[in-house]
């Protein structure tokens, strides 16, 4: 089963998230739910993670330095990161990408958007479901 | 009040359409009338600042049967299990979202901006601040739901690329 962590100080957000990753295949995934940066960053040291979806703006620790911890670990840095946001353009999207998200998605997402993102994921894994 | 932009009532239009389409799978009408039916004693809102590149306030105010509704949708659950808590949570995201697609669209390319993390409470229908700007848009047939916004008038001025 694979286990996927999903970082939104909305849990309007993160029900929306859920759901549409089980549309897009993950009906099976383990999911575990952080309202800011630093309880996914918890949930992650506590027990590895197959993906992480994670907003960008959050009080506590935003998404952005959610991801540049996860980039930072050696233990962590190996779990592809979806950033999912309100406020993103190119020029977020690319640096966000220069900092390891394999992709960045706009707010409302839409299940095909977030399959195309997914998909290399899925791909990577391969038939493993460990 | 100020006479709202085409422009930008067109891009609010598509942001609000979108954001209750995906979301909650509902459809939207824009409506020209300002007023709130006299029956609607309790309204929801949510408030969210945009400090970058404009000092702006967006303010959503949804009627509380209205927004009964809209959660419903969105969370696919009978409107008995729906907590206030739920409610209010569903309004602040969709503002947060409705807000971050219309900057995307009305904003060039390269132009980045930050936003606030909502605010959120109720007031008496009767009690409603309309700001500089307003819009209003019916929901699946509920009571009508407002938009309000500030300064939208620089986000034009800096907005020079955009043809509708």
């Amino acid at each position: 089963m694979k286990r996927v962590i999903i970082a939104d100080d909305s849990a309007t957000a993160r029900m929306f998230i859920k759901r549409c990753l089980e549309i897009v295949g993950l009906s099976d995934a383990e999911f575990i739910e952080a309202a800011n940066g630093k309880e996914a960053l918890e949930a992650l040291k506590a027990a590895p993670a197959d993906l992480l979806v994670s907003d960008l703006n959050m009080p506590v620790m935003d998404g952005e330095t959610l991801l540049k911890w996860v980039q930072a670990s050696p233990k962590l840095n190996g779990i592809p990161v979806i950033v999912v946001t309100s406020a993103g353009n190119p020029a977020k999207e690319a640096q966000l990408k220069a900092l390891g998200a394999r992709a960045v998605l706009n707010k409302p997402i839409a299940p095909p958007a977030l399959m195309q993102a997914l998909e290399p994921i899925l791909n990577s894994w391969g038939g493993s479901d460990d | 009040m100020t006479e709202n932009s085409p422009l930008i009532s067109a891009k609010i239009a598509e942001a609000v359409s979108e954001t209750f389409g995906n979301m909650a799978f509902l459809d939207v009408a824009p409506v020209q009338d300002a007023t709130l039916p006299e029956d609607v004693q309790q309204v929801i809102w949510a408030k969210l600042l945009i400090h970058d590149p404009i000092q702006s306030e967006m303010m959503l105010y949804i009627p509380e049967s209205a927004l009964s509704t809209i959660a419903k949708s969105i969370y696919a659950i009978p409107e008995d299990e729906l907590s206030s808590q739920i409610k209010i949570d569903c309004i602040a995201e969709l503002l947060n979202t409705i807000a971050g697609r219309f900057l995307t669209d009305i904003l060039p390319a390269d132009r980045s901006f930050q936003l606030g993390l909502p605010e959120t409470g109720e007031t008496p229908g009767s009690e409603i601040e309309l700001l500089a700007n307003s819009w209003h848009f019916l929901v699946d047939n509920c009571n009508p739901i407002v938009l309000n916004a500030t300064a939208m008038d620089q986000l034009e001025q800096i907005n020079t690329n955009i043809v509708i």
